[in-house]
C-alpha cells in the first residue's frame, strides 16, 4: 500500500499543478489534507527530482502573503506524463475496481 | 522564561533541525540539497505562521509532523536516481545501502581514531571551508554550555575540560570563565578549560586532570543509532570523588559533530544519574566497562532512528563494535 500511495503521489503532485501554479507549502497541504502524506517534509524532495526530471518547473513570484515565494508549474512534458498516467490509471482502477466488487464472477 | 528566551530557544530548535538535514543530505547535489532545506526552512516557518507555538514540546510536534531529518533524506536520496521502482533497482538500494554502510564504518572509524589519537577535530568536507591553522578564542563567558561548545567547536576548537565552581551571580550551566582567554590566538584542535556556574549554592567540585582522574567509565563512547545518521558520541571524564562530567553530540558521518547537551551527574558501581544541561530531567544510565545505557532517551535523542536501546558502546581499541 506504501508502495502504491508513493507511486501515485508524485501524479497526484502533477495533478494539483494542472490548471494552477503553486508553491510548496500549498502543494502539501493539499495532499496532506486529502490523507496523502504521512511526513509533510518528504514531498519536497519529490518536488526537487520531477524538477530535475523536467516534469516542472519553478519561479519566483510575489506570494498574496509573506515572502516571495517559489513557484511550481507543469511543463509540456510533465503534461504528458500526468495524461499518460490518468489514462492508465483510469484502466487500472476499473479492472481492479470490477474484481473486487464481484470477486471475479461474470 | 521570558518572550525573547523562549523565541531564541524555539529557533534553536529548528536551527539545529535544519543543520541537522543539511547534513543527513550529504549525498545530495548540493544546490539542490541547498533548495531543499531553504524550502523546508519555508515550510516550518509556514507552519509556524498558521500555527504559532507556545513552547518547545509544541515546535517539537510540528516538526514531527514536518518528518524527521533522516525520513526526508532517506526520501531524497531514494528519488536521487529517479528510476523505475522494480527489478534492478533493488538490487541497486541494496548495493546503495552496503556503500553506505562501508562509508559509515570507514568514517566513523576515521572520526574515532581523529577523536582519540590527534588533537586536530574532525572537520567536513564539502561545503565547510577547510580550516586555516589557527583560531582567535571566541569569548564563551555567559553562554550555556552547549551553546560554548558549538562556538567552539564551530572554529576547529574542542572543549577539553570543564570543571564547576558555585557562583553567587551566574545561573547553573553558565560559562564563568575560560582559557585561553578571548582574542588570544589558538592552534586548531587545541582544549580549551572551561568552568562552569553550578549555581549560587551547593558544593564545589574539585576537578582534578581528566587523564589522572578517569576511572570505571572510559572516556570517549559511542552510541550506534542503528541504521540512521547521525551516530551520536559520549565525551565524559569521572572524577575522583565520583562526579561524572560530560557532553552528548551528534557524530555525522563526515565526522564533525555538533553537542546537543551537556550533562553531570554522580556514578555509583553501575549507575550513574546524569543531568543534561538542557531540557528535561535527570537520566538514570547503568554502565559498565563495555557499555552505557541511558534509560528514557528519546526525548533527548529525538532524531534517532532506533533509539529504542538506548545503548552506547565503548570499545577500547578505537574500533567500534
Amino acid at each position: 500500500m506504501a508502495q502504491m500511495r508513493k507511486g501515485a503521489i508524485e501524479y497526484c503532485v502533477l495533478a494539483l499543478l494542472r490548471h494552477d501554479e503553486h508553491y510548496g507549502f500549498e502543494l502539501v497541504r493539499e495532499l496532506s489534507a486529502a490523507d496523502l502524506v504521512t511526513s509533510e517534509g518528504t514531498i519536497y524532495p519529490l518536488l526537487s527530482r520531477l524538477r530535475k526530471d523536467g516534469l516542472v518547473e519553478t519561479t519566483w513570484r510575489e506570494s498574496t502573503q509573506g515572502p516571495p515565494r517559489r513557484y511550481y508549474r507543469l511543463t509540456t512534458q510533465g503534461k504528458a506524463s500526468l495524461e499518460a498516467f490518468i489514462d492508465q490509471w483510469q484502466q487500472f482502477s476499473e479492472a481492479v475496481g470490477r474484481i473486487l466488487v464481484s470477486g471475479g464472477a461474470k | 522564561m521570558n518572550r525573547t528566551d523562549l523565541d531564541s530557544e524555539l529557533d534553536g530548535v529548528v536551527n539545529e533541525y535544519l543543520r541537522h538535514l543539511d547534513h543527513a543530505l550529504a549525498k545530495m547535489d548540493s544546490s539542490r540539497r541547498a533548495q531543499l532545506v531553504e524550502e523546508i526552512e519555508q515550510h516550518v516557518a509556514d507552519l509556524r505562521a498558521i500555527n504559532p507555538v507556545q513552547n518547545r514540546a509544541e515546535l517539537e510536534n510540528l516538526l514531527d509532523r514536518v518528518g524527521r531529518p533522516d525520513d526526508i533524506a532517506a526520501a531524497a536520496l531514494e528519488d536521487e536516481d529517479g528510476t523505475p521502482r522494480s527489478g534492478p533497482r533493488r538490487r541497486t538500494i541494496v548495493i546503495v545501502g552496503l556503500a553506505v554502510a562501508v562509508v559509515v564504518l570507514a568514517s566513523l572509524g576515521i572520526a574515532i581514531a581523529i577523536t582519540r589519537h590527534n588533537p586536530t577535530p574532525p572537520r567536513g568536507r564539502g561545503h565547510v571551508p577547510p580550516p586555516a591553522h589557527s583560531a582567535t578564542m571566541p569569548n564563551v563567558v555567559g553562554m550555556n554550555l552547549p551553546a560554548a561548545q558549538v562556538a567552539l567547536q564551530s572554529l576547529g576548537l574542542q572543549v577539553g575540560r570543564t570543571q564547576q565552581v558555585v557562583s553567587p551571580s551566574s545561573p547553573p550551566g553558565i560559562v564563568v570563565s575560560q582559557a585561553p582567554a578571548a582574542g588570544s590566538r589558538v592552534a586548531r584542535g587545541s582544549e580549551s578549560i572551561l568552568t562552569v556556574s553550578s549555581g549560587p549554592s551547593g558544593t564545589s567540585v574539585t576537578t582534578t586532570t581528566a587523564s589522572a582522574a578517569a576511572r570505571e567509565l572510559p572516556s570517549g563512547i559511542y552510541l550506534d543509532g542503528g541504521s540512521g545518521t547521525p551516530h551520536y558520541y559520549v565525551s565524559l571524564t569521572t572524577q575522583s570523588d565520583g562526579t561524572i562530567s560530560g557532553s552528548l553530540s551528534y557524530l555525522y558521518q563526515d565526522g564533525q559533530t555538533s553537542a546537543v547537551f551537556s550533562f553531570s551527574g554522580s556514578t555509583n558501581s553501575g549507575t550513574a544519574t546524569l543531568t543534561p544541561s538542557t531540557a528535561g530531567g535527570p537520566i538514570s544510565v547503568t554502565y559498565s566497562a563495555k557499555q552505557m545505557q541511558f534509560g528514557e532517551c528519546t526525548q533527548y535523542l529525538k532524531f534517532a532512528q532506533s533509539m529504542a536501546q538506548c545503548t552506547f558502546t565503548y570499545s577500547p581499541g578505537g574500533a567500534l563494535q
